[in-house]
This record gives structure tokens, sequence and C-alpha cells, in this order.
């Protein structure tokens, strides 16, 4: 709507539509803030509705040693899945958005797979697998999350591949540039922003994930939310609601940088 | 600076300065066949450009001038024959090693580099230090009249600026030749005529090989040493601008280069007889081939008279009855499409002034001195 010019049926139609939308999102996004006035509630269970105000969980939250341990590792495994993601991804990404070539569409359908099968399907089929490898810890929860992770940066990838002017490979080529000078200073950089979001979807795939890091974790090894599930299941504090709140915080800081970072809405 | 100056009048004085000319390279394609797929596309090509030649490549669109360019570049393989640069075989060898520049249609800048970066960029790819490119950069932006414009990014550029950009990073690094595929294509036609001019200046100034693939007859005409007019992945004619419209060697050359008038004949000996009048001329020039031609002329050199009358021939003028069909107006001239008394059509163009009114009859005056004859089939197909 770039006319300017608001007929009375237009603006009664946005006006309807706002309206409509404003449950949607209530729906949406209420479940993920009822855990922020449970993490500052006064009481020592977690409960609803809260009561009072205290930053105590949040103390007890960042002076806990498990807590930071679990924080550590689930950096570490969102890290290491990333950077596989990435060396996975983008060359496939290129690959299915720049060329044509046989069997491409198979390769591609094989590659998104991992998003439509049911999580617990894969997180049975890599602990009986990876078990027997011996990929457990750090390495097997990272890559097991790649696995998930994948898809996004390939779709991102492969999308701003296809938008990618031909032309301006083969003049980078005519002016004096090998292929892998073409790829680094040419292709790379146009793609830089779907790389981003790319990046970030599949760290925030990886920190947030809980079925497959329940099958991979060991009790001396756990992430975030496989922490938060344990002690959720034995009912407890709520430091769960605080650290719930501090995971919020950051998977939405990250989608909001995104979304803000200039070039990323093109 | 006003970007859109000329560059031709401030690359003027400085052309007398024999300074930065380069060794241009020739170029010589030998029997090239190329197919995408099961679809030919060129059918044993043979060319030779001379080093430092002006070379336009004029054809309708899928005529085979484009892949020629990519042959060149080193873009596409042939399928058989050989792509000579300066004298080598370029068998094998990648565009990034045959030192050639190319220009294409548009949208060709890196959109996520400066101007300065964009033109700076072969220099980088050369491994020339960045003190050292900064100088060259901005010399080779003072050649295309932008020196002003290098921070810019190549969206903030008009399009003739963007192709500007363009001509000045494909020859920064002083290739020994330069491909352009119809570099001009996406302006407007008063800034296309301005950039024609420039870039006849540059190609003077440098004195490097140009291949111009074009497929606006005008340009390649008006700015190039020798024309090679392509039809069907085949050369139909190469020949300097004046005797490809003059002189075309086949039907489709004088279709293509412009509007004409041409009647159908037979040859016997050095005479021949027209269709449908029966009158029979004497040919100039070279004896023809015996059979069926056409005698052709250009539409400017065809004039009409006031009475239609009989066909007659006296000397070498020749009078043919015509009936006018429609008229079109052109500004500077008029085109009247006519059919004649031999029964063949074509186009007469006349100055401004009182234009025939469509069944209007006519003569038109012929002089047979400045046809060309133009052997077809029994059919009336061209003969290749």
């Amino acid at each position: 709507m770039t006319s300017g010019v608001d007929t009375a049926g237009e603006r009664r139609t946005r006006y309807a539509l706002a309206v409509l939308l404003v449950p949607v999102v209530v729906l949406l996004l209420a479940p993920s803030l009822v855990v922020i006035p449970m993490s500052v509630s006064n009481s020592l269970v977690l409960s609803w509705p809260p009561q009072g105000f205290t930053l105590h969980w949040y103390g007890k939250l960042f002076g806990s040693a498990e807590w930071l341990a679990s924080a550590q590792n689930s950096l570490e495994v969102a890290a290491a899945s990333t950077v596989i993601c990435l060396l996975l991804g983008v060359p496939a990404g290129i690959a299915f958005g720049l060329r044509d070539w046989p069997g491409k569409q198979l390769a591609l359908a094989m590659v998104v797979t991992p998003v439509v099968i049911p999580t617990i399907v894969l997180a049975i089929g890599m602990y009986a697998v990876y078990a027997r490898l011996g990929l457990a810890d750090l390495w097997g929860l990272a890559a097991g999350h790649a696995m998930i992770g994948v898809p996004f940066v390939v779709i991102t990838t492969m999308s701003a591949a296809r938008q990618l002017n031909p032309v301006l490979l083969l003049a980078a080529r005519s002016l004096g540039a090998p292929p892998p000078r073409v790829f680094l200073h040419v292709t790379l950089p146009l793609l830089r922003f779907a790389i981003l979001s790319g990046t970030v979807f599949a760290f925030v795939t990886s920190w947030d994930e809980v079925v497959i890091a329940n099958f991979l974790t060991t009790p001396t090894f756990q992430t975030i939310p496989v922490q938060m599930w344990n002690q959720l299941t034995e009912g407890v504090d709520p430091t769960v609601a605080a650290m719930a709140t501090t995971l919020f915080a950051v998977t939405t800081g990250l989608m909001i940088a995104l979304m803000c970072s200039p070039r990323a809405r093109r | 600076m006003n970007a859109e100056t000329p560059l031709a009048a401030q690359v003027a004085p400085a052309a007398a300065v024999p300074a930065d000319r380069v060794a241009p390279a020739g170029i010589r394609l030998l029997g090239i066949t190329k197919s995408y797929g099961r679809l030919p596309v060129l059918h044993g090509l043979d060319l030779d450009v001379a080093p430092g030649e002006f070379i336009a490549m004029l054809g309708p669109s899928g005529s085979g001038k484009t892949t020629v360019l990519k042959l060149i570049a080193g873009f596409e393989t042939p399928d058989g024959g050989t792509v000579e640069l300066a004298g080598r075989d370029m068998a094998g060898i990648p565009p990034e090693r045959r030192n050639l520049g190319v220009v294409f249609q548009n949208y060709s800048l890196f959109p996520h580099m400066t101007v300065a970066e964009n033109v700076g960029f072969p220099l980088r790819m050369r491994r020339m230090p960045r003190v050292q490119r900064r100088a060259v950069i901005q010399r080779a932006l003072e050649l295309v009249a932008l020196p002003d414009h290098g921070a810019r990014m190549p969206q903030q550029l008009s399009g003739g600026q963007q192709q500007r950009v363009a001509i000045a990073r494909a020859i920064i690094y002083e290739p020994a030749v330069l491909l352009m595929d119809e570099p001009l294509g996406a302006l407007d036609r008063r800034l296309r005529g301005e950039m024609q001019l420039e870039i006849k200046a540059l190609h003077a100034r440098l004195g490097v090989t140009v291949v111009y693939v074009t497929h606006d007859q005008d340009e390649a005409l008006s700015m190039s040493d020798r024309v090679v007019v392509f039809n069907k992945g085949r050369i139909e004619q190469v020949g300097l601008p004046q005797t490809v419209y003059r002189h075309p060697a086949t039907l489709f050359v004088a279709d293509f280069l412009g509007d004409s008038l041409a009647i159908s004949a037979t040859v016997t000996g050095r005479r021949a007889r027209l269709d449908g009048i029966g009158i029979e001329v004497a040919l100039p020039g070279l004896a023809p081939p015996c059979g069926r031609v056409k005698l052709l002329w250009r539409s400017d050199r065809v004039a009409i008279g006031a009475s239609p009358g009989p066909a007659r021939c006296t000397g070498d003028t020749l009078v043919v009855p015509a009936t006018v069909l429609a008229s079109a107006y052109g500004g500077s001239a008029v085109r009247l499409r006519v059919r004649l008394a031999t029964g063949d059509s074509g186009t007469v163009v006349v100055g401004e002034g009182d234009v025939p009114a469509a069944g209007t009859a006519l003569g038109v005056v012929l002089d047979i001195a400045v046809a060309a004859v133009l052997p077809i089939g029994d059919d009336g197909t061209q003969l290749r």
C-alpha cells in the first residue's frame, strides 16, 4: 500500500486486521511470558499466580556452579554445532541455489528431512548409533544438533544464492579472479546476510534443544534445557523460571538483533 | 564535475599525448562450432580481428554473436575449432588468465563494493599494493569522467554512470582486448549516443582491440572499423560499415542493416531481365552469376517521380511504376511502403514535404549503377 491515499474501506479493513491480530499475538507469546513473573515470585515453589517480588532466584541461578557449568556446556555445544552447520550448509546452499545438477531435488529433500521428522525419532536413532561410536557429550551433541541446524543454513543460503546475479561471478573471473578468490571476494560477501541469519537460526536451534540433548547428555555433562527438564521433574524452586527467562532473553535478543541488522530486511 | 559530461570532449586534448597505449592483441577464430545440448548455435565460424581493431558483431538475438563473445572471454568452451588471442591458442586457459576486459549489458558492478573498490578489483586480484592502487584507480575514474565518485556505492549511480564505472574497471589493468556485450543496451537513446562517442574516444586513446556486440545497426555502423553480421549461427558478411550497408552480400544483411527496395530478375551474361515488366538492363561491375537474382537499392538511393507512366530504362536510369501502400512519418524523413509493377514491394525514403497518400500511383526512379546484385535460389530463397 504505497498509494498514500486511503479509502475509508481500506482503513476499516486495517483496523479489523489489527483487532484480529491481538489475540493471535497474545496466544503465541503469553506462554513464553508467563515464566517472567514466575521468576521474580516470592514463593518457595514454582507457582502461579506469582506473589511479591524478589531477585533471589536470579542470585541463586548465577551463584550455582551447576547452572553455570550447564550454561557453558550449552554455549559450547551451540557454537560447535553452528560451526558444523556452516561448514556443511553454506557450500550445500550455494550448490543448490547457483547450479543445476541431476538429483538436486532429491538431495534437497534429504537435507531438509530432519526438520519434518519428529525429533524424538531422530534422537532415538542417534542414541543408538552414537553410543556405539562413543560419541557423547560435546561433540556427539554438537553433531546431533548440526543435523537439525543444517537445513536452516542450507535454505537461507540457497535462497540468497538464487538471487545472486551470475554475471557478477563471470565479471570477477574476467577481471582476473580465479574461482577461489571469486568465492572469497564476491560470492561470500554477497551471501553474508543470509549466512548470518542461518547462523543465528542454527545457534538458537541447538541452544534450546531438549529432546536430542536428553538422550545424548550424561549426568556429568548437561545443557541448560536438559537441566531445566530434570529440575522440573523433581518439582523444585523458581530458579528454573529464572533460567527460563534468561534463556528466553538470549534467544529473543539474538532474533531481534538479526531482524534489526540493517541489511537483513532486504 | 557534471557526471554526464561527454568524455569525448575531455579525452580529445589528451589523445595527442601518446602515453596510454597498450599492446593490443589480435583475435583469430578457426572453425568454431558450439551447441547447447542438442541445439547448435555456431556452425563452423572463422574470423580474424586485427590488433587494435574495433569490430562490431551485429545480429538479431539468438544469432550467436554473444556466444562468440563468451568463447573469446573463456566463459564457454567451443565444441570444435580454436580461439587464438595474440597468436596463442586459448584452449584450457581460464578467463582470469586471458588478460581481457569484459563490459556486460548492465548490473555487473559488485554491489557490496564502492565504485573505487570495484575499479580497483582487478588490481587487487593482481596483488598490487593498496597505496599504488589508489592513484591508478583515480586515473581510471578520471578517464571515464567520474573523478569524484569513488566513494559512492554502485546503486547510487545512474545507469550511464554505472556503465562508465564498468568500463573503467575493465580497462584499468590495460587488457589487450576489450569485449563489450551490448554495453549501452539498457540506456536511453540520447545517453546511448553520447556514450558511443565516449567509447570511440577511449578506443582511439587506448588503442585496445574492441569486440562490440550489438543488435543495433546504427551503433554497429557508426562505431566500428568493421562489422560482422551474424544470422542463425553463421557469419553472413564481414566488411567495412559502408560495404555491408551499400553492398550487402545477402538479403538478410540487406534487411537487417536498414530499409531497401529490391526487384527480382533473371541474369543472363551481363544483362538482367526484370520480373513482371519484361525490361532488360545492363548490369554494372563484374559479371554476376547467371540465374535468379535480386537487384537491391538502399531506400535513400531511390527517388520517386510524379508520373508513373510505363516501365522504362534510359541509360542507367530505370523507372518502375509503383503504388504507395502506406507511409510512416519519421522526423527528418518519411518512409513509404510501395508495391512495384514487378510484383516486389519495398521501402522508399523521401524528404518531408508532399507525402503521397496510400493508393497513389507513382514512378520509382532507380540508378542501375548503384544496385547491389544478390543471387537467390529458384524458389526465391537466399543462396549461401
